[in-house]
């Protein structure tokens, strides 16, 4: 009977305001929904990225690699004819140029493979569609196109595609297609096909094997001659733990809108308690004890809650289809992997989300509940609560500064890991909403007097009622800035990493137009080279060798540079304002990446060992540099020190510097004439790259513009839930004031302005902490994520973007509470309740 | 300040739902006149100063404020009417949370758009002519409710409205303070010779009226 | 052996199927529980696969050693087939079986420049029957047949020993004997086969037919009761002393099965009397037996009597379900040959003698008794069920 009561008092309570519950369960559905959302998507893109990456290599345990160049087939035969080996499967990758009409041409890998070992021993790879796989073995030029490739040159099963390897033109021909695996578009071919197309009978690029550790101990003691024995989850490793890194900030962006949530429910609730306090207080003195009031308000919560993370369920469902999409194309951008595409996830994540929403519920409402359950009976003034209210500001305030200090001690004692990272992150955030009641109390009492002068007495009255609302407001406020301040400080990080990443492009790039060499294309080319160094246009010419090669640590790229007149165009950054020239005039020495050197924990004056013709070789590593690059597993070594070590003497491109004002396309014809035509090439100019990367990188971060846009959602219903109730607690002095001949119009924007000063409040707030959050996104968790540095950039845009997001977010979650503020009932001015 | 304007009130209807509060209610008010209005709890006192005051529009009949019949006026006008016609004193609730009594006073000026430092020199001389120098900067939580009342009055006067209507305003208070503030308002009223609609159940308060209204079934009976 | 050209079609559809899915193991379950990989081989050579440009086995011919141990290349299939039955010297009975198989995608073309470019698939099959511990152990090996990873040495020189692998299974022989080598991590056999100079032919004199249509047939003879002496490993254990008697089936042809033949159960029995009995059944879809089943006796003399389709009663006594699988095997059977006054009752040493590898089909060790003219006899013997 007492509960049937209790329950019906609720619930006639919601039934008059109805928008209060359904902003309640709106927040609640928001979050729960943007953090289901991400986490289906992440979780799908996880697998599907998993599943492409470790496609081929899932049941590969180690690669025998050629200590340089290529191997002998016969060390593959000798493997087979041993029962220890026998899981073994031969790769030989040759690069390759596909040329098509009317386009340029495109770089493509060739890999060749024995499809009877691939489904033993590298596990499957995906449909072949199309043509019957037999005619790989049996028709000399028959190969896979990637779809990729499929696309690109609009080819299908039964069509020819010319490529140029070792040399030479071929026409092979395209039996089917295959899906998108890892790495480059590639063709695929059976082996024999591919020793054929790239001249390079009898050689293999490395050997793929499945061993248990007794044959990987056995064989690494007799290897082949010319040969390494390496773990193959050593490169898997490193990608996998860049994906790890891009998912756990998702995760974090998810959970924050759950936080965003929360601060909605606490204010939902907080409110429905002052709304109803002369009711709550009135269930008191009848002898409704303590314990019981908890139970109803607790029990009010568990409804919305679930109401709530039901619906966010099914919005979180949809959400994430869309976010999938965009998720995966940043992995594809990020590190040019194609992901096969979604996959289920297990319902455990819907339980997950369901509990967090529940129980995010349950949390938020808990601390107003238990307020309510303690105070007084009699407290029921506003003035009172509201001073109330001030005191607890200051107490917030001052708890703020510890939570503040624990993060910072967090972010000092852990060196590296992304969860110390997030949580200290929080905790700023936490700090930082902490101090929003005093700080808007102090700010609202600064803007009160331009603001009289401005507008009188009813711009007094906007301001004063910012400060007195703080109470219930207070919480909606924490919300925006929490969301503002995110807000800002992504847009401050991407603005960093921007500015940084075309510092780098710019740096990096220092060649005009860069020509392909056909690797095939060794030792006579240095006449074609002189020929182009003396055309008049040309300042000089940079030599490249880019070359992948795989040690201990994983598959490495090694870039060899005989660098042009502007050096060799890495940013080091340690040893502080060293140059590269000089770093790298010593015999056996290397430049690394910061990612690379970040995760092997190496730094200036370490060495690294590389399989060089000699066999293992420790290089010493001279200098780290900046790069944004994907994997960014790169090294930078002197041409003359990789030709010395590597014994490979080709090159894959040249950096032409052109003199200033040339004109760009004329010089390259010409240096297509100096190459002569036997040796079509591809020419780039360097004046798209940067539009290109930068067009890249919008792309990357594009997923967090619309998580953006849904933490600024769930804030906007935060504050328009704050400002709803405000206005009907307002109603009646609204009357008084349209009694006194306030028109609907003045009332109107009296409310408006009251709101949107709350928005610029909240704006400002943000400006600081958004600030301090965005440090901690540039200098802690990119640079654990990633192993970035980047510098600190200082965008006034993207903080007053911020600001006025505050207070359109505000203004417009104000309108409605304030038309139905000024058009309020006056007759209500005449009756206390 | 404007001249008093009679008021008539013309077979007045208004009900609420099914039930009918007011049917064909008509009383005369001259301009000046201090007239109270009693009647049973729920007989439509309040009902019918929320007509008169233009916070509410009768089913039918008329209510004119000398020539303005108030249901042709526009909203806009309405609002006019009251900003600068009416003075408004209320049982609860009557003051501006937000405001100090000073400024609460000042309100009704502001709207009336008076430069700000004669409008804060009219509010100090009223607050001081009641008593209320003391609390010109008090926000209306700081006052007892005497002064709140008070504060009330003055803002109620403050623009020198030439009608003033009033619902309970002493109900809240002891009987001495009542006293006083009715005193104080009936005063107030005659110095500028406004009109002054009371409505109360306070028999004192009733007898010191120019004539006393009683809402009967829905009608107004003079009583003698 | 007509249905062992069956399996080898299984093979090459089965090569497809796992080239074009790439393996995925769902998939291939799901085909196996859905037709069963020999009905899909069968109707894969019955679908008409192109045997252009190979040689058919029309004419009878004389069988040459040591040429006719290596591979006959313009042929589409053929295969090395070893089965036997073991005892060690506690009398514990192992069984064994190695064969190897070729299949030619395309008739041999010009050379080309990689030695790695290969038309042919190989593929060998190594089981070990642990009667004892109750263990039937399996391992299979596919490649392509290229550059050592499998194939025949070229053979001519008389005295040569003939090498075929695939991989690391191998068959080395050498005179009238044969060296089997083949192992797996636990498992594995390293033996010695004498007597391959008592060779039976069969089919008309080494040419057996497949169908009505010329060139339908295979090149087929027998080794029925070769020596063996050597180590068999089993469970992980160390290798074991063993002796015993084995069975060899040799066969090349480009032949293909009639669409209505399900599949097929090939005996081969080696009788304590001397007499060796091979008999294989070719079942219709209808359970029926066909005419081109077939199949012979040699006693020990060397006289063979070619037993037709209609002079075997066969009837099977009882059926084993598989548990990896699901599917039912008639496991044991009675044969009688009552022109010969023959009665006999075959049992499996196991039930569990399945293989689930590229291709699915049961091939196990058995036990045999029953009379002889009214005698009591008894025996061993291999006995296949494929098309189940």
């Amino acid at each position: 009977m007492k509960l049937r009561l209790l329950a019906l008092s609720s619930l006639r309570f919601y039934r008059r305001h109805p928008w209060q519950l359904l902003l309640a369960v709106a927040g609640i559905a928001l979050g729960v929904a943007v953090f289901l959302g991400i986490e289906r998507a992440n979780d799908s893109a996880r697998r599907a990225f998993d599943a492409s990456s470790t496609a081929a290599r899932e049941q590969t345990t180690h690669r025998l690699l050629p200590v340089a160049g290529l191997m002998p087939e016969s060390h593959y035969v000798a493997l087979k004819r041993d029962r220890r080996y026998v899981d073994s499967a031969p790769v030989l990758e040759v690069p390759v140029t596909l040329s098509r009409a009317g386009g340029p041409p495109v770089d493509v890998t060739l890999e060749g493979v024995d499809l009877i070992e691939e489904t033993t021993v590298r596990g499957p790879r995906g449909a072949i569609a199309g043509g019957d796989p037999a005619r790989l073995l049996t028709e000399p030029g028959a190969i896979l196109a990637d779809d990729t490739i499929a696309a690109l040159f609009e080819v299908s099963a039964g069509e020819t595609l010319t490529l140029r390897a070792g040399g030479e033109t071929h026409e092979v021909t395209v039996i089917g297609t295959i899906a998108d695996a890892a790495g480059s578009p590639r063709l695929v071919a059976d082996i024999a096909t591919v020793q054929e197309l790239g001249g390079l009978p009898g050689s293999l690029s490395r050997i793929d094997l499945r061993l248990d550790p007794t044959a990987a101990a056995a064989l690494a003691d007799a290897l082949p001659a010319g040969t390494v024995l390496v773990p193959a989850a050593a490169e898997d490793q490193a990608l996998r733990q860049l994906t790890r890194a891009f998912n756990i900030n998702l995760t974090a962006l998810g959970l924050l809108a759950l936080v965003v949530g929360m601060f909605l429910i606490y204010s939902t609730i907080s409110f429905t308690i002052v709304q109803r306090w002369r009711s709550i207080a009135v269930l008191r003195a009848i002898g409704l004890d303590r314990r019981e009031l908890l139970a109803k308000l607790l029990g009010e919560a568990l409804v919305i809650g679930i109401a709530g993370t039901l619906l966010g369920l099914v919005l979180g469902r949809l959400l994430s289809a869309g976010l999938l999409e965009l998720v995966l194309r940043t992995l594809d951008d990020l590190y040019f992997r194609r992901a096969l595409g979604a996959a289920e996830p297990s319902g455990l994540l819907y339980l997950l989300s369901a509990a967090l929403g529940i129980g995010a519920t349950l949390v938020s409402a808990l601390i107003p509940a238990v307020l309510a359950s303690r105070r007084e009976i009699t407290s029921s003034t506003r003035s009172r609560l509201e001073r109330g209210a001030r005191t607890l500001a200051r107490r917030f305030a001052l708890a703020a500064v510890p939570t503040a200090v624990v993060a910072v001690v967090i972010v000092r004692l852990s060196e590296s890991g992304l969860w110390p990272a997030f949580v200290a992150l929080f905790l700023v955030l936490v700090a930082g909403a902490m101090l929003v009641p005093l700080a808007t109390h102090v700010l609202m009492r600064r803007l009160e007097r331009p603001v009289a002068r401005l507008a009188g007495l009813p711009g007094r009255m906007a301001v004063r009622g910012v400060t007195d609302s703080l109470s219930r407001t207070g919480v909606a406020m924490a919300a925006l800035v929490v969301a503002v301040a995110t807000v800002i400080s992504i847009a401050l990080m991407i603005a960093s990493f921007r500015a940084s990443l075309i510092e780098w492009i710019d740096t990096t790039v220092t060649a005009d137009l860069y020509v392909d060499i056909d690797p095939g294309w060794a030792g006579e080319i240095e006449p074609a080279l002189a020929a182009i160094e003396g055309l008049p246009d040309v300042d000089g010419l940079s030599r490249m060798r880019l070359a992948r090669i795989t040690t201990a640590n994983g598959e490495l790229s090694l870039r060899a540079q005989m660098p042009g007149p502007e050096g060799y165009g890495v940013d080091v950054v340690e040893p502080a304002s060293a140059a590269a020239e000089t770093l790298l005039a010593g015999d056996d020495t290397l430049l690394m990446a910061e990612p690379l050197a970040y995760r092997l924990g190496l730094r200036a004056g370490d060495a690294l060992e590389l399989p060089t013709v000699g066999g293992l070789r420790a290089f010493a590593v001279a200098g780290v540099y900046r790069d944004y690059n994907t994997a960014g597993a790169e090294l930078t070594m002197a041409l003359q020190t990789y030709r010395r070590a590597f014994g490979d003497d080709a090159l894959t491109s040249i950096g032409v510097h052109v003199a200033p004002g040339a004109d760009e396309r004329g010089l390259a014809a010409a240096i297509r004439d100096e190459l002569g035509p036997e040796r079509p090439t591809r020419i780039r100019s360097t004046s798209f790259i940067r539009e290109v990367s930068l067009e890249i990188f919008d792309q990357t971060f594009r997923v967090t513009e619309v998580l953006r846009l849904l933490a600024g959602i769930v804030a906007f219903l935060g504050i328009l839930s704050a400002l709803m109730a405000l206005g009907l607690e307002r109603e009646r002095e609204f009357a008084v004031l349209r009694s006194l001949g306030m028109s609907v119009r003045q009332l109107f924007a009296q409310n408006l302005a009251q709101t949107s000063l709350l928005g610029l409040a909240a704006g400002i707030a943000a400006i600081p902490l958004g600030s301090a959050l965005a440090w901690l996104l540039v200098h802690v968790i990119n640079r654990r994520s990633f192993g970035w540095s980047m510098d600190f950039v200082v965008s006034i845009d993207a903080m007053l973007a911020g600001v006025g997001m505050a207070i359109a977010a505000a203004a417009l979650a104000g309108i409605y509470p304030a038309l139905v503020g000024a058009r309020a009932d006056m007759g209500l001015a005449w009756r206390d309740d | 300040m404007t001249e008093s304007l009679g008021i008539e009130l013309d077979s007045v209807c208004k009900s609420y739902g099914t039930q009918v509060v007011l049917d064909r209610a008509a009383a005369s008010i001259a301009p000046g006149e201090f007239v109270a209005v009693v009647g049973r709890s729920g007989s439509g006192k309040s009902t019918l100063l929320k007509l008169i005051g233009g916070l509410m529009s009768p089913d039918s009949g008329s209510i004119r404020h000398g020539p303005h019949e108030l249901a042709r006026m526009s909203e806009t006008e309405l609002t006019l009417f009251r900003r600068r016609e009416l003075g408004f004193v209320f049982q609860f609730f009557n003051l501006v949370p937000t405001l100090t009594a000073c400024e609460n006073v000042q309100l009704p000026l502001a709207l009336n758009s008076m430069a700000r430092p004669k409008a804060l020199e009219r509010a100090s001389t009223l607050l001081e002519q009641l008593g209320l120098s003391g609390c010109a900067d008090r926000l209306p939580d700081e006052l007892s409710g005497g002064e709140q009342q008070r504060v009330a009055i003055a803002r109620a006067l403050a623009h020198e409205p030439s009608l003033v209507i009033t619902d309970e305003p002493t109900g809240n208070l002891d009987l001495e303070t009542a006293g006083e503030v009715l005193d104080l308002l009936i005063e107030s009223c005659r110095n500028h010779a406004a009109t002054l609609i009371v409505a109360t159940h306070s028999r004192d308060a009733a007898a010191r009226a120019d004539r006393i209204l009683r809402i009967v079934n829905g009608r107004l009976e003079p009583i003698a | 052996m007509t249905e062992r050209r069956v399996i080898v079609a299984a093979c090459v559809a089965f090569l497809g199927a796992c080239l074009a899915l790439g393996g995925c193991g769902p998939e291939r379950d799901e085909g196996r529980a859905a037709t069963g990989a020999g009905v899909t081989g069968v109707r894969y050579l019955a679908g008409g696969e192109d045997s252009a440009g190979f040689a058919r086995a029309t004419e009878r011919r004389a069988f040459v050693f040591p040429a006719d141990h290596g591979a006959h290349d313009r042929f589409r299939t053929e295969w090395w087939y070893f089965t036997g039955n073991v005892f060690d010297d506690d009398e514990r009975h192992y069984g064994f079986e190695l064969t190897i198989f070729r299949i030619a995608l395309t008739a041999p073309g010009p050379i080309r420049e990689s030695s790695l470019a290969a038309s042919e698939v190989w593929m060998a099959h190594l089981t070990v029957t642990d009667t004892a511990r109750r263990r039937f152990q399996v391992a299979e090996r596919l490649s392509r047949g290229a550059a050592g990873l499998a194939g025949a040495t070229p053979t001519g020189e008389p005295g040569e020993p003939v090498v075929v692998n695939v991989e690391d299974f191998a068959m080395r022989f050498s005179g009238d004997s044969v060296a089997l080598e083949a192992a797996d991590a636990d498992f594995g056999i390293e033996l010695t086969l004498a007597g391959l100079d008592r060779i039976v032919a069969q089919g008309d004199d080494g040419l057996d037919r497949r169908g009505p249509e010329p060139g339908n047939a295979s090149f087929y003879f027998s080794a029925p009761r070769l020596r063996v002496e050597g180590e068999v490993r089993s469970a992980g254990r160390a290798p074991v002393a063993i002796e015993g008697t084995a069975w060899m089936d040799r066969e090349w042809g480009t032949s293909a099965l009639s669409p209505d033949i399900a599949g097929w159960d090939w005996f081969a029995l080696q009788l304590d009397d001397g007499r060796d009995l091979m008999f294989y059944r070719l079942r219709g879809r209808d359970g029926s037996t066909s005419r081109f089943s077939g199949g012979s006796i040699a006693d020990a003399a060397g006289n063979v009597t070619r037993l037709e389709a209609g002079s075997v009663e066969l009837a099977p006594i009882r059926e084993w379900t598989s548990r990896r699988t699901g599917v039912t095997y008639p496991v044991a059977w009675r044969i009688t040959v009552p022109d010969q006054n023959l009665e006999l009752g075959i049992r499996p040493r196991l039930d569990e003698q399945e293989l689930d590898v590229s291709v699915r089909y049961w091939e196990g060790a058995v036990s045999v008794t029953g009379t002889a003219g009214g005698e009591p006899v008894g025996g061993v013997g291999y006995l296949e069920l494929a098309g189940y």
